[in-house]
């Protein structure tokens, strides 16, 4: 009845003020006297019929638009500020939601977790296809449960990371395909690509299906193609799914380890699943060594890539914090914009209180005029971030080594729903940090002297503006220090000696039965220099760890190992310091005879000479399959000294100290082969003879070094991207307040020249004020990466967050660059005329 | 009448002005001067109304058809609008009249305790 009341007013409202005009017109001829504000009355009647809220909504709209057609620049301004910023942090919020929030393309996400049981020292079991065939068949708590292992794989000719799933795969999650069927429980040599390989790697064949593809130089039949949104279970999108059955014959035995995830049971809760998983697996390992018992279950949702944990959380929330660090920055530039223009705005909001409009409505109007700024500065930042994303996605597999460029897959960085809210949120949030305190500020006028005509006496903003500047400097010199000091990280890595002389040297992965026969094939080829079997490469992660007992000594140490061919050395040019290489009898026997690192040497035998000593090895084989490759023997004979080299990861910083042990080509269980040669196309020559797409993957040895150091560059550059933007944001922000604040005091400096103040000291006094700012920001800065350093030298060992040099160089930059700032209007200050700024009044 | 503290006046009790209107109507149809007069001169100029809560309170009285309005003339020949009680203003009016004394005789007794 009212709100029908309402509209039906809200249609003759013309009728109706004029009746409400009249009739208060007349009520005042009658009591012969006015007083208070008609308008008022009128004002507060009106509100009374709800719509007029609409109405006055309106009214600020079109005050708003009329402003911004008056001054364009600075609603362009405004807008391409906060929308870069914006865009920005959409960006990053679209890859967050794409791996941490948006579920996976299969039916009911929600319900699948992944499962495995820890023991005492809480390592999580390692699930064999026997354990997993034996816990689905007893089938606890799950409705069903799938395994996956990941296979990193030559497919035709493109490496690949795809996986080997369990037959109930497809079944399970439900997934469905695009083109053909999926994997069956009865299928053996068969694949189904994803929908991504088959358009890029493919051409988008509508008739793969039944077509024959070589894994690994073994047949496999197309079946299907995967929904276009479909990339597994993993935290990576899968290229294609093959039977374990088919991972068997490809790799010549099956996986030696499955990651296993269960569907939960309709209505039973994770709680309930895991009291029921944590009493079976208790039994099931009751008959086991006490090592190897269970003692609690882990089980961790897959409904996204990447589960919404306190790792992942650990991980993104200081990537979150420098990016919304810039949006504050555009913020605080943004509200010091409009300070700037408040002295102007005072004279008209003067007029408006001395008229009778209220504050509340006030800062309505002055948060809409925000509000306005702020939806085309969100669809900016919506424009900037899908721009962003293309050139990030481009540069990224631009930039990243060729070896890796190759395999990296990424998952589809479509905006959806929770991107739009996030924006909307965001915006909303931006529109209030730059719009309230303006808005605030500029109101807080008083009538008296409104109506006086001085709009200026009551006009402090000067904290307010300081503040922000301050808050701009403490956020650029956080933002600049900590790009140094990835950057100077990046250069050390860079820098470094690894000791194995990379250039040149390839690496070729290929399953175990090709092995021999392509070290044969490329020792053959005239432009080979050197072939070197190897379980581990180099530089492709931590080695593993053995547990031995030096000659002479009691205690266990653990020490990294690995199985290098006689070759190794020479083709890495790694000079023996001490003793003699394996000899290539040794190698073909593996000898139990062991060349140890120079570290290692310092480690085990302190101030003794090491060749001739001995080592007892003391981990035992199959317990942990961690160390699955172990020496057949139990004690080496020390035959040679190596320098130390980096073996696995540069940024752990302490895997010099190295065992290595003889295997040969023909030994099962190497990783790789190295090879010296002139050029990849030899040795792609070589491998072609063998089988067709024999190779799992040929990588050049400098680029996985390289690529050590690759996480740094690309932190560096946004980092530093982000603090180049800062910068640029704070200079304009402590120009804009110094040119308002010479504009302001005009007058008083004038008057300063006039009675003897020299060019310099005018110079001076606007400086001043600039580099206390500056200061007081930088300090804060500086502070605050002092603050946050511990948080990082946890995760990160090569980081050395306490640079002085990057701190130093940060704050020098942002030193530099408010000095410049503030040059120009400080200039002006100096060029102040006395006779026209005192005549002016 | 001299200076007037404020037009929005603070010195009513929320939703009393409307059941002093309703009263004033009750005892036939007026126009909005004429409903603030007679207020004034009923209290012996103890309350004072002005426009500025007249109007607002009359357009809630419209709004929850408690009053109607139509346009008529005064006595000195004047186009005016005139305000007239409804029965749903009556029933509102009784019940306001119940609930105020009851909150009276409450202050009352707190005051007199």
């Amino acid at each position: 009845m009212k709100t029908w009341k309402r509209i039906r007013h809200f249609w003759s409202r013309r009728q109706y003020e004029r009746d409400l005009a009249e009739e208060i017109r007349l009520h005042r001829e009658m009591a012969g006297a006015a007083f208070g504000s008609a308008a008022l009355a009128l004002e507060d009647s009106r509100a009374v019929w709800g719509f007029a809220w609409l109405e006055s909504l309106a009214q600020d709209v079109r005050y708003a638009l009329r402003g911004f057609r008056k001054t364009p620049g600075f609603a362009l301004t405004v807008v391409a500020t906060i929308g870069l910023a914006l865009g920005l942090n959409t960006t990053l919020f679209t890859v967050f939601n794409a791996y941490v929030l948006r579920p996976i393309a299969v039916a009911d996400p929600y319900s699948l977790y992944g499962f495995t049981w820890t023991n005492q020292r809480g390592a999580g079991h390692a699930f064999t296809v026997r354990d997993y065939e034996e816990f689905r068949q007893s089938e606890v708590a799950f409705s069903d449960v799938l395994a996956y292992e990941t296979m990193f794989a030559a497919l035709d000719g493109h490496t690949m990371v795809g996986q080997a799933v369990s037959g109930n795969f497809f079944q399970l999650l439900r997934a469905g395909t695009f083109l053909g069927r999926p994997l069956l429980p009865a299928d053996s040599d068969v694949i189904v690509l994803s929908h991504a390989t088959w358009q890029d790697r493919f051409g988008a064949d509508p008739l793969i299906v039944g077509k024959t593809l070589h894994l690994r130089g073994y047949p496999l039949e197309v079946v299907g193609v995967a929904n276009p949104a479909f990339g597994g279970v993993a935290d990576f999108p899968s290229s294609f799914w093959v039977p374990l059955a088919a991972y068997s014959q490809v790799e010549g035995q099956p996986p030696e380890n499955v990651t296993v995830v269960g569907r939960l049971r309709p209505g039973l809760s994770p709680q309930t699943t895991r009291a029921a998983l944590a009493v079976w697996a208790r039994q099931a390992t009751a008959g086991l060594p006490d090592a190897q018992k269970a003692t609690g279950v882990r089980l961790q949702s897959h409904a996204t890539m990447i589960p919404f944990t306190r790792d992942s959380l650990a991980f993104t929330i200081p990537v979150f914090i420098a990016f919304g660090l810039v949006l504050l920055i555009a913020c605080a530039n943004v509200s010091s914009m409009m300070l700037a223009r408040a002295p102007a705005r005072q004279r008209e909001i003067g007029i408006r209180v001395s008229l009778g409009a209220g504050r509340a409505r006030l800062v309505r109007q002055l948060l809409i005029e925000s509000l306005l700024l702020a939806i085309p500065a969100a669809a900016a930042g919506f424009v900037i971030s899908k721009a962003a994303m293309d050139f990030g996605t481009r540069l990224m597999y631009a930039t990243l080594p060729e070896e890796f460029a190759q395999v990296v897959r990424i998952v589809e960085l479509s905006p959806d729903a929770r991107v739009f809210g996030f924006i909307l949120l965001a915006s909303l949030a931006a529109t209030l940090l730059f719009g309230l305190a303006p808005a605030i500020q500029t109101t807080r006028s008083r009538l008296v002297q409104a109506n006086r005509g001085d709009f200026s006496s009551d006009y402090r903003p000067t904290r307010l503006r300081n503040a922000l500047v301050v808050t701009q400097v403490t956020v650029c010199a956080l933002l600049l220090i900590s790009a140094g000091v990835v950057l100077r990280c990046e250069l050390r890595l860079s820098v470094q000696d690894f000791g194995v002389q990379t250039r040149g040297v390839f690496g070729v992965r290929l399953a175990d039965r090709f092995q021999a026969a392509a070290a044969a094939a490329l020792a053959s080829q005239p432009d080979v220099e050197a072939v070197a079997a190897v379980w581990k490469a180099p530089l492709y992660g931590a080695l593993r760890r053995i547990a031995v007992v030096p000659s002479g000594n009691k205690d266990t140490i653990l020490q990294g190992y690995n199985f290098v061919s006689a070759e190794y050395f020479r083709l890495f040019r790694i000079p023996l310091l001490r003793g003699r290489e394996f000899a290539a009898e040794e190698s073909l026997a593996e000898a139990p005879v062991v060349v140890v690192s120079e570290s290692a040497a310092r480690r085990l035998w302190p101030n003794r000479d090491a060749v001739g000593q001995t080592i007892a090895i003391r981990t035992e084989p199959g317990k942990d399959p961690y160390f699955s490759r172990l020496p057949a023997y139990r004690t080496a004979l020390v035959i040679g000294v190596a320098r130390d080299v980096m073996n696995g990861w540069t940024n752990t910083g302490r895997d010099t100290d190295c065992l290595y042990f003889p295997t040969n080509p023909k030994a099962a269980n190497n990783e790789a082969l190295l090879v010296r040669a002139s050029s990849r196309k030899t040795v792609e020559e070589a491998l072609d003879r063998i089988a067709p797409s024999a190779a799992d993957y040929i990588s050049r040895m400098d680029e996985a070094a390289a690529s050590q150091s690759y996480p740094f560059r690309v932190v560096f550059w946004i980092t530093a991207f982000l603090g180049g933007l800062a910068l640029a944001l704070t200079v304009s922000g402590i120009y804009g307040v110094l040119s308002y604040l010479v504009s302001q005091r005009t007058r008083e400096i004038g008057i300063r020249v006039a009675l003897g103040a020299g060019t310099g000291s005018v110079i001076r006094m606007v400086m001043q004020q600039s580099m206390l700012l500056a200061a007081i920001g930088t300090a804060l800065g500086a502070l605050c990466a002092l603050a946050a350093a511990p948080v990082f030298t946890h995760t990160v060992a090569a980081l050395q967050p306490y640079d002085a040099v990057a701190y130093a160089g940060g704050v020098f930059l942002v030193l530099a660059a408010a000095v410049g700032a503030a040059f120009y209007p400080s200039r002006r200050a100096a060029g102040i005329d006395p006779a026209i700024t005192l005549r002016s009044d | 009448m001299g200076t007037h503290k404020s037009d929005s006046s603070p010195d009513f009790l929320p939703g009393t002005l409307e059941m002093l209107i309703l009263k004033t109507l009750s005892r036939g149809h007026n126009h909005g001067w004429g409903i603030a007069q007679h207020i004034q001169q009923v209290s012996k100029d103890s309350l004072k109304i002005g426009e500025g809560s007249l109007y607002p309170a009359l357009q809630r009285l419209l709004l929850n058809d408690y009053v109607e309005a139509h346009w008529g003339v005064t006595e000195n020949n004047r186009r005016a609008r005139y305000y007239r009680i409804t029965a749903a203003g009556r029933k509102q009016l009784d019940q306001e009249k119940r609930s105020f004394e009851f909150l009276l005789a409450g202050i009352a007794r707190v005051m007199e305790a």
